[in-house]
């Protein structure tokens, strides 16, 4: 059945000791989990350099209604939505919301400056090639209880 | 319903045993004051209500009480009647809740913000610190009502409030003033540090897309800052010049946030100014409609003239077109004002040699009014003046705008007769492409390429490449601001078809004109009757 997924990057405003930050961004993976997990939806968190990068997926409604909880999220700024499209399957079936582990070949990807690509070329380039990245991190990670 | 002997209960009724913890009997030969507290029966009032509260066990309920003396065993008893207020509480609180709520948003609503501002203005002091006023503006937020519809726009308000409240603290206030206007008010920012992060971050959190339905929605804000007291200690004073700090960042581009100024004060007094100077002058008709001559380069005699808005402030002086225009633009007054110079110069073109055309110069905005069509047609129709010597001018900017509108306006047009014309080309965002789609029969190529030919090879190039092109779609071209006699003898072997400019003559009255126009037909050798 088609889902909806979108992909945004943003800035982090958590600020503290490595460890403060590394803490608070499990936390926010676990609430996460949490949530997505009553509402059928599915993705993974990327966060590097203190840039996040997100994958959402799942029924329209509710990943509408998810999103827009965390645009009322204060601890991240600059979100620039990549994609929000449809989509044949999930790629995240087996994460309701997964770290994906960070500080590799591509990271470069998710500098601000990348931000500044004309809005055609970020959907197409930067969405799919973050998307595949983080897709390629997960090859044998355990799932967590996601949807299939 | 209770009954009194004395201070002694002896009965109550059913409905009021109902509102009371313990069963009936349980009052009975109590005092008053078990039910009551503080209230003897000889003070009970006889003739209208009064406010009470009724003891239960724990709680107490607000009531009114009101007595009457009956005879029971020809004895007289009190009997007070004791009404439960509750409900008349709670729908009288909701009824103030609602006046004072947004009910779309159920944010406060503009009058909960006035008061809720005055209030704040009045109990702070000097030296305490002080709070933020930050007014807001969604940045295009009429486009979604447009052309998605009042659902989707109320849904996007209603996010808009969701996002506004996620960075109330203590003590801030939020309200929904009406359309997509909002207004902050921040308490105990201190550091100016902290006002600009708090306006950057209200900014951020409505600039970010809003999905709705399967689309995205990148709307924007803009935000305007004043700080009470110093940028007005009274509400008004900070309301308005919050306002034109917001002013200034919407001019400024949108998508960003200003902090009041004095200065802004003195721009804007002086914006209001000539708006109020504008109406007054479009009342008194202080206008005058001047001509300058356009040149066949081939003939050497004239084509026609070009009709230019003229205004003349009662002291005298001529206020530049620079000036006044755009307010005249903004304030939508063009639209009358243009059809003012369109039928004056209709009119006096009768006046002139009949083979001659007069052009007419179109604002955007009139270009963007649907019946702009209808209101030609009816000049024409008025003054007698046949389609085909008018020529409407219309910029590239117009090009811009909703292009299969546009299209249609200008088509509809062209069909009375009408030629048109492309000015200023060059300045604006020229794209050769659209030429062919717009019924264009003439492009004026702008005077700050002509001012530096021949001497400049870019600027000669470029007005080859514009008359090359011109002839082959079927336009013909003119050179605006030509000067000198260089210019002149340059364009015409470029090929160029019509001049105009200083160097033949300055834009001038009609009467003028007419005499340069009756001396020209003189020295061809063709009298007028």
């Amino acid at each position: 059945m088609p889902i909806q997924r979108l992909l945004y990057q943003s800035e982090s405003l958590i600020t503290g000791t490595e460890t403060d930050v590394r803490d608070r961004v499990a936390a926010i993976v676990a609430g996460a989990q949490r949530r997505n997990e009553r509402d059928g939806l599915t993705g993974a968190l990327l966060f590097v350099d203190g840039l996040f990068v997100q994958v959402l997926e799942g029924e329209a409604g509710r990943l509408e209604a998810t999103f827009e909880r965390i645009c009322r999220d204060l601890r991240h700024r600059r979100i620039v939505l990549h994609e929000f499209s449809e989509a044949p399957e999930r790629v995240f079936a087996g994460w309701a919301m997964v770290a994906v582990p960070g500080g590799g070949k591509g990271d470069g990807l998710f500098t601000p400056a990348a931000g500044d690509l004309p809005h055609a070329a970020r959907n197409t380039v930067l969405a799919r090639a973050a998307l595949g990245l983080m897709r390629d991190r997960l090859a044998g990670a355990a799932p967590n209880a996601g949807c299939r | 319903l209770l009954i009194l002997d004395g201070d002694k209960i002896i009965g109550l009724n059913g409905s009021l045993a109902r509102l009371l913890p313990n069963p009936r009997a349980f009052y009975l030969g109590c005092g008053l004051n078990a039910l009551l507290p503080g209230l003897r029966p000889q003070t009970v009032p006889l003739d209208c209500e009064a406010d009470w509260v009724l003891q239960l066990a724990h709680e107490t309920v607000p009531v009114r009480v009101i007595a009457q003396t009956v005879m029971l065993d020809r004895r007289p008893h009190l009997v007070i009647a004791v009404r439960d207020q509750r409900e008349r509480l709670r729908s009288e609180q909701e009824v103030r809740r609602v006046a004072s709520t947004d009910t779309l948003t159920d944010l406060p609503n503009r009058a909960r913000y006035n008061a809720v501002l005055a209030a704040r203005c009045a109990s702070h002091r000097a030296g305490d610190g002080g709070f933020a006023l930050i007014t807001l503006d969604l940045d295009r937020f009429k486009v979604v009502n447009d052309l998605f519809g009042h659902d989707a726009g109320d849904d996007l308000l209603q996010r808009v409030a969701g996002r506004l409240r996620s960075v109330l603290r203590e003590d801030d206030f939020v309200a929904r003033l009406g359309g997509d206007e909002f207004a902050l008010v921040a308490e105990g920012l201190g550091s100016a540090e902290r006002v600009h992060h708090l306006a950057d971050l209200v900014v951020d959190l409505l600039s970010r897309p809003y999905l709705i339905n399967g689309r995205v929605f990148d709307i924007g804000a803009s935000a305007g800052v004043a700080l009470h007291p110093g940028d007005g200690a009274e509400p008004d004073t900070l309301g308005r010049h919050a306002d034109m700090a917001l002013l200034r960042a919407k001019d400024d581009g949108k998508g960003t946030y200003r902090l009041f100024e004095p200065g802004m004060d003195a721009r804007i007094h002086a914006r209001r100014r000539m708006e109020s100077d504008l109406r007054r002058a479009v009342q008194r008709n202080e206008f005058e409609v001047h001509y300058q001559p356009q040149v066949n380069t081939r003939t050497g005699g004239y084509d026609g003239a070009e009709a230019l808005l003229r205004w003349r402030d009662p002291a005298g002086g001529m206020i530049p077109p620079v000036e006044f225009i755009p307010v005249a633009e903004e304030t939508g007054l063009i639209v009358g004002l243009g059809e003012w110079v369109l039928h004056t110069a209709c009119r006096d073109a009768l006046d002139w040699p009949d083979d001659l055309r007069v052009a007419v110069n179109l604002s955007p905005v009139q270009v963007r009014d649907p019946k702009l069509a209808e209101m030609v047609a009816a000049v024409l129709r008025d003054t007698g003046l046949p389609g085909w010597r008018l020529e409407l001018e219309v910029t590239e900017s117009v090009l811009l705008q909703d292009g299969a509108a546009t299209l249609d306006t200008l088509n509809r047009l062209h069909a009375l007769g009408i030629r048109i014309a492309l000015d200023d080309f060059g300045t604006g965002y020229s794209s050769l492409s659209y030429l062919r789609q717009y019924p264009f029969d003439k492009i004026k190529i702008d005077q700050s390429f002509i001012r530096q030919i021949p001497g400049d090879a870019g600027c000669a190039a470029i007005l080859r490449a514009v008359v090359t092109m011109g002839t082959s779609l079927g336009m013909a071209t003119t050179a605006e601001g030509v000067e000198t006699a260089a210019q002149m003898r340059f364009i015409t072997s470029e090929g160029c078809d019509q001049a105009q400019g200083y160097l033949f003559s300055r834009p001038v009255p009609q009467d003028k004109l007419v005499a340069m126009f009756a001396v020209a037909m003189f020295a061809a050798g063709a009298v007028p009757a």
